[in-house]
């Protein structure tokens, strides 16, 4: 029977090595997945990974348990990621102002023409598809990429995000869904492009 | 009233499956009318997937990673008892 992480975190506390090893063990692909989505590369994820668990071990003794356990963790690795943002060379060439929220209604419908969901293109075994997706989700802005890749990528609920950022249930649906239309937005300025090269 | 800026707003909520019943057929009636409500439906649903997809394709932690993950833990973690 899998033992549950409540345990495992008491365990944990009272110094016991191999309980800690276990949740290790659970989370390190999550986090690695989570690290290497926002940093946008290996090298950093890995650092992220590391620094993750020092400081969850450090902390540890600290944590009452009122949140679950994955979501103080995860709560680590994103303050460790945009704390190394921020630090890192990466200047943010994004505007917060995600271009398809200042855009008109008329001028979103003129857009409309193209009803490429059907298009035998629009999958993921097409590279170009595939690049230009995980290009539009590393331009999305920081606040925005957190909230799109913990509810999507870690299968979190809108409130398990709420509880990870610290902000309010509103503020979580509004980013998912403004990160959502601009994915919309951008794979749309592909397949329009595609049209016109063709 | 359903219209296309409502649906641009709603979309999300749509798709999550948070909506009304009532609200959720007001919907499907627009997208079923209006052509450029039912581009945007359509295209924001295939959106929606191809990021499934996308998630569902988990990187593996390198090897090199793992081992560096556990040896540095043991090295930081005995450093701890020590204090």
């Amino acid at each position: 029977m899998l033992v549950s992480d409540e345990i495992l975190v008491k365990k944990s506390q009272k110094g016991d090595y191999p309980s800690f090893e276990e949740l290790v063990k659970r989370y390190e692909k999550k986090i690695y997945n989570l690290a290497y989505r926002i940093m946008g590369n290996k090298e950093d994820a890995s650092d992220v990974l590391q620094e993750t668990f020092l400081q969850a071990f450090r902390k540890l003794a600290g944590f009452k348990g009122k949140a679950k356990f994955s979501t103080w963790l995860y709560r680590i690795a994103v303050n460790i990621c945009l704390m190394k943002k921020r630090k890192g060379k990466r200047i943010e060439t994004v505007s917060l102002d995600i271009p398809i929220l200042t855009k008109e209604e008329d001028e979103i419908k003129r857009e409309l023409r193209d009803d490429w969901s059907e298009s035998p293109l629009a999958t993921l075994e097409n590279e170009e598809v595939k690049k230009n997706l995980s290009k539009a989700i590393d331009s999305l802005p920081e606040e925005y990429k957190t909230v799109f890749l913990l509810r999507g990528l870690n299968g979190l609920s809108n409130e398990e995000v709420a509880n990870v950022l610290k902000i309010s249930l509103p503020a979580v649906k509004s980013r998912l869904h403004r990160a959502r239309l601009f994915l919309r937005d951008k794979l749309s300025q592909y397949f329009q492009g595609y049209g016109s090269r063709g | 009233m359903m219209d296309f800026k409502k649906l641009c707003q709603l979309l999300t909520d749509y798709f999550d499956e948070e909506l009304e019943s009532d609200i959720c057929a007001e919907i499907d009636e627009l997208v079923s009318e209006d052509f450029g409500c039912k581009v945007l439906f359509n295209t924001f649903n295939r959106t929606l997937q191809l990021c499934k997809e996308m998630e569902e394709e988990e990187i593996e932690v390198p090897e090199e990673v793992h081992i560096r993950l556990y040896e540095f833990l043991e090295i930081e973690l005995r450093k701890e008892e020590e204090i």
